[in-house]
């Protein structure tokens, strides 16, 4: 059998855990250099999060090494800072709705995920009374995702949105990416401008072609949370909106190159100057 | 000059601080206020060392000379200094926060209501707000401000009753069709022009206005399908994006 399919077999995919009994044969890959060993406590799961394709790949060759990320349980509900891909650093989220449905688990990007190897998930099964549910699994990814994938915007421009965040932020509350996706172009997209240069950027609510054709209710609310978005990012200090070109367009009418030429509005992108 | 103009003089370093962002001035004091304590605690250092060679060569015995220049307490002094420069940028930087966090504005009923209003004929078109300010009878700024809720703008008796015509017409725009106006609105007509210059005219003829929509409602439902309507009805079907999963809160 190929290893691949042995490793496929036994089940392991994205958001398997590993059982507390593999643990010790980790603990050397659990370790950074000049720093004590990691705990893993009774509580935590170490979860993996290399996507499927990668972990049951026929050759031991081709993916020698399977990512896994320690998450420690977080009491309590969800952080709103941190919830929802809010940041591309630490993300608390539900593992399992319907097994844990009270149970939240946080976890940091890069200092909680280790690298183990593959060969290790020969010789057992993952956990069979927990892993992360689909919704779950593909929030990590997305999230690594983001983290890799975001634009990079002017650290003049994120400090001084984010005094506006939380009014933008009330503006979208009921907008969801089905429906409507927001997008911004920054003329100054790569400039660190002075306090007294504004950012000039024009933005765009881009609708579902069903939503604009066929759902007025929908549209009027659409169009509520875009006044609302243009008028507190218009009274961002060191920011102006393009009035003239921003607006709210169906998406079979927002191109290709309107694309090219505007990133997606992630509140994300504002996190890292945290 | 006017007497009722007072004319303002700036030096140049008085006009470079008043175009400086707060925040750009508090960080500017207080990186002085930590450059200034490591100058202070050098200088009171070569003063001791300065002032005990003297005293010594001039006027005292050794001993004494440097207990004379001992009693100087260069702690408390930067302390003192440092302090106050402290209490301005804490208190500054309060006052700010406080701006920031405070609501633009609290909105009114009316306001409320107003744009409520303005955003179901938003829906209703589907124009850009420079269309729909055109249909008005306003300016593309002047929307804008009708547009924004924390403004409480007394509309003229002329802009009311406009406002009250474009809303009826909306309605027998909605009663025909569930599809915005905006992409058939520029299409000439039978009877010459295009719904849209009917819409802007300075005054609105209610029965030219409904008979184009009427005309139009059955182009719109001849339109060919798009290329992403083609896919659907194909059986193509989007990926879900990671935002649209459940909330986790």
């Amino acid at each position: 059998m190929a290893f691949g399919d042995d490793v496929a077999q036994r089940g392991w995919q994205t958001g398997s855990v590993l059982l507390p009994a593999m643990l010790p044969a980790l603990a050397q890959h659990l370790t950074r250099p000049g720093q004590e060993p990691t705990q893993i406590l009774e509580g935590d799961w170490l979860v993996v999060v290399s996507q499927t394709c990668d972990v049951v790949a026929r050759k031991f060759e081709a993916e020698p090494l399977v990512e896994v990320l320690h998450c420690r349980t977080h009491g309590g509900k969800p952080r709103k800072q941190y919830r929802d891909l809010q940041s591309t650093r630490q993300l608390d989220f539900r593992p399992d709705r319907i097994a844990y449905p009270d149970l939240v688990l946080t976890a940091h990007a890069i200092a909680d995920r280790y690298v183990i190897p593959r060969d290790v998930l020969i010789g057992h099964e993952p956990d069979a009374g927990r892993s992360l549910d689909a919704a779950a699994s593909q929030k990590v990814l997305a999230w690594y995702a983001l983290r890799a994938g975001r634009p990079s915007w002017p650290n003049a421009f994120c400090d001084r949105v984010k005094t506006v965040r939380e009014a933008l932020e009330a503006a979208l509350d009921d907008l969801s990416d089905e429906v409507a996706e927001v997008r911004i172009g920054i003329l100054e997209k790569d400039e660190e401008l002075v306090a007294e240069e504004p950012y000039h950027v024009a933005i765009y609510f881009v609708v579902d072609e069903d939503v604009w054709n066929e759902g007025v209710e929908l549209r009027q609310q659409i169009n509520s949370a875009f006044n609302k978005f243009v008028a507190e990012l218009d009274a961002c200090d060191g920011v102006e909106v393009d009035q003239e070109l921003s607006e709210v367009t169906p998406g079979n009418k927002f191109s290709w190159q309107d694309t090219k030429l505007t990133d997606l509005w992630d509140f994300a992108n504002l996190s890292h100057r945290d | 000059m006017s007497d009722t103009i007072q004319l303002r003089r700036y030096t140049p370093t008085q006009a470079a601080l008043m175009q400086k962002r707060p925040s750009d001035l508090i960080q500017a004091v207080e990186s002085t206020v930590d450059a200034m304590s490591a100058a202070l605690m050098q200088s009171a250092a070569e003063f001791i060392i300065q002032g005990t060679t003297l005293l010594t060569s001039r006027l005292l015995p050794k001993q004494q000379a440097k207990k004379a220049v001992e009693h100087f307490d260069v702690d408390v002094m930067v302390d003192v200094v440092s302090a106050d420069w402290a209490k301005w940028t804490t208190q500054t930087k309060e006052a700010f926060q406080r701006a920031y966090e405070a609501p633009r504005q609290q909105t009114s009923a009316a306001a409320r209501l107003r744009v409520e209003r303005l955003s179901l004929l938003q829906a209703a078109f589907g124009f850009t707000v420079q269309d729909l300010a055109s249909v008005l009878g306003i300016t593309r700024p002047q929307l804008y401000k009708w547009l924004d809720v924390a403004i409480d703008v007394k509309l003229q008796e002329s802009s009311r009753v406009r406002m009250a015509a474009v809303e009826r017409i909306a309605k027998e725009w909605m009663a025909r069709s569930v599809a915005p106006l905006s992409s058939v609105s520029k299409e000439p007509l039978e009877a010459g022009g295009t719904a849209f210059t009917l819409m802007s005219a300075e005054a609105i003829n209610d029965a030219a206005v409904i008979a184009a929509f009427d005309e139009l409602a059955v182009k719109l439902q001849g339109q060919p399908k798009t290329r992403s309507q083609r896919l659907r009805e194909a059986g193509f079907t989007r990926r879900v994006s990671a935002r649209s999963l459940p909330s986790d809160e």
